[in-house]
């Protein structure tokens, strides 16, 4: 089973045009792993654009899902429900240790949950499957790059308005969680966040923008791993981008090969 | 070598994300009144021209911002300067200062004119932001209803159908205009018209996220003072 998880996977997270004019840090963050047995554990959080630390939320929360999930020993039987648990109690978690941890300068109001406001979007995957674990906008896709079948998605979740959203540090945020489970059929995963959205991803976010997608994943299939992240790196900063968003962009990959997809 | 960017990718905007956004202007009489060389509509059209120009430099702005221009004024009429417009073919009407004030007939055409064009983009599948409606006067108003429409914002706005800014400058009747939002009325410093557009257009295009229970306020900048 282990040759059919061969994943080969990065990402990349860039500051928008507008936070670098404006001197803002990129608040987008992700994080990635190969677990035992095969298991792709990726994660991408987009803090939000109002909330002052949201930056540090963004990361924590994604660093410890990775961090903490070699410690959930994933059998090849495919347990969501036991996935759910731990991302909400990993969750929990890092926001009590932001709020215990993280001491304001001298003048500054002290921290609140909701200084720390990040999205989240997760993937756990194996050849077998997986499924996307997912609080606001941003998205993910299960793609067969053959198109064999139609890709599976887990759209952004805006309520009425485009711009405003749900974070993992609201109050009831597990109630907003949605988890949604591909089959085996799928050689590529993709995670956006929401600057990433309207380039990858077709009116609506019904399915991915084959003109982004394809020749992404083509090059990314193909090129060695440093080069991949730097050409990703190259295009989220291109400037054709500034008409489109001024706000952060991230991106994460997994490919494996093909011809293991049954 | 990596590629500088990955070859034949298309790199376009497929949501045509929109921000509605709703100016309701005074152009009554006194909005002529002269003082200091200048007068409050002077500085609202030269404004007007800034707003202009600062959308238009701001590639996502220009592309996602839908302006609505309403004149108040005449014997308590309300007209449609500019029908709803992209940004980018926005051009910056003149207001003319004659007549009285009838705010409160005003944000009423305003909060029906925001719910149709949400309609509008519902039926062609056009996300939005929440919209944002600007009041500005130099007064107060003058139509005999405007309590009732003044609770009507604010009802829209506690539904969360709308973002309300009540802008006075330096003589408008603040008490009144707080009773068209929640949030309290500033009270433009001078007749700063250019700054505030710019901020406008600037936040228009921050793509700041707030989560649905978030509360949007103004800044306390160089041309706001608290009313």
């Amino acid at each position: 089973m282990t040759e059919l998880s061969n994943w080969k996977i990065g990402g990349a997270s860039v500051s928008g045009f507008s936070h670098i004019e404006e001197d803002i840090p990129c608040q987008d963050a992700h994080a990635y792993n190969i677990g035992e047995g095969g298991w792709l554990i990726a994660a991408l959080a987009d803090g939000a654009g109002s909330a002052r630390l949201s930056h540090i939320g963004a990361k924590a929360f994604v660093d410890d899902i990775v961090e903490n999930s070699q410690s959930l020993n994933l059998t090849n039987e495919f347990d969501p429900e036991k996935i759910t648990a731990f991302l909400i109690k990993s969750v929990n978690n890092t926001s009590q240790r932001l709020l215990e941890g993280h001491e304001p300068k001298e003048d500054a109001e002290p921290c609140i949950k909701s200084d720390f406001a990040a999205t989240l979007v997760v993937v756990f995957a194996n050849s077998d499957g997986g499924a996307f674990f997912h609080v606001g906008d941003g998205a993910g896709a299960a793609i067969a790059a053959d198109k064999s079948v139609n890709a599976i998605i887990t759209k952004p979740q805006n309520g009425e308005y485009a711009n405003e959203t749900y974070f993992v540090t609201m109050e009831n945020w597990d109630s907003y969680l949605r988890v949604t489970q591909f089959g085996s059929g799928f050689d590529t995963i993709l995670l956006m966040s929401d600057g990433v959205t309207p380039m990858a991803m077709a009116k609506g976010c019904a399915e991915p923008f084959y003109a982004f997608v394809d020749p992404v994943i083509r090059y990314l299939r193909e090129a060695t791993p440093a080069d991949a992240d730097a050409a990703l790196i190259g295009t989220l900063k291109n400037e054709k981008i500034r008409s489109v968003t001024g706000d952060d962009k991230s991106l994460v990959w997994a490919v494996r090969p093909s011809k293991y997809k049954e | 070598m990596p590629a500088e960017m990955i070859p034949d990718v298309v790199l376009t905007d497929n949501t045509s994300q929109r921000l509605p956004c709703v100016l309701v202007l005074d152009g009554s009489t006194s909005m002529s009144k002269r003082f200091d060389g200048t007068s409050a509509i002077e500085e609202l059209n030269k404004g007007l021209k800034v707003l202009e120009e600062e959308l238009k430099q701001d590639d996502t702005a220009c592309q996602r911002v839908q302006l609505l221009v309403l004149r108040l004024g005449d014997d308590d009429q309300v007209q449609t300067i500019q029908d709803w417009t992209d940004a980018a073919d926005f051009s910056a009407p003149i207001i003319k200062a004659k007549g009285r004030t009838p705010l409160g007939i005003a944000s009423r055409i305003a909060l029906e004119k925001i719910e149709q064009q949400k309609e509008n983009y519902r039926a062609h599948d056009i996300p939005y932001n929440r919209p944002w409606l600007f009041l500005i006067t130099d007064g107060g108003p003058s139509d005999a209803r405007w309590k009732d429409a003044a609770l009507d914002c604010c009802f829209a706005e506690a539904e969360g159908k709308v973002i309300i800014f009540s802008i006075g400058t330096k003589n408008a009747n603040f008490d009144k205009l707080s009773r068209f939002s929640a949030r309290p009325p500033i009270k433009l410093a001078g007749l700063k018209f250019e700054e505030l557009f710019v901020w406008l257009s600037r936040s228009a295009a921050s793509g700041s996220q707030a989560s649905p229970t978030a509360e949007l306020q103004l800044p306390d900048t160089e041309w706001t003072e608290r009313a």
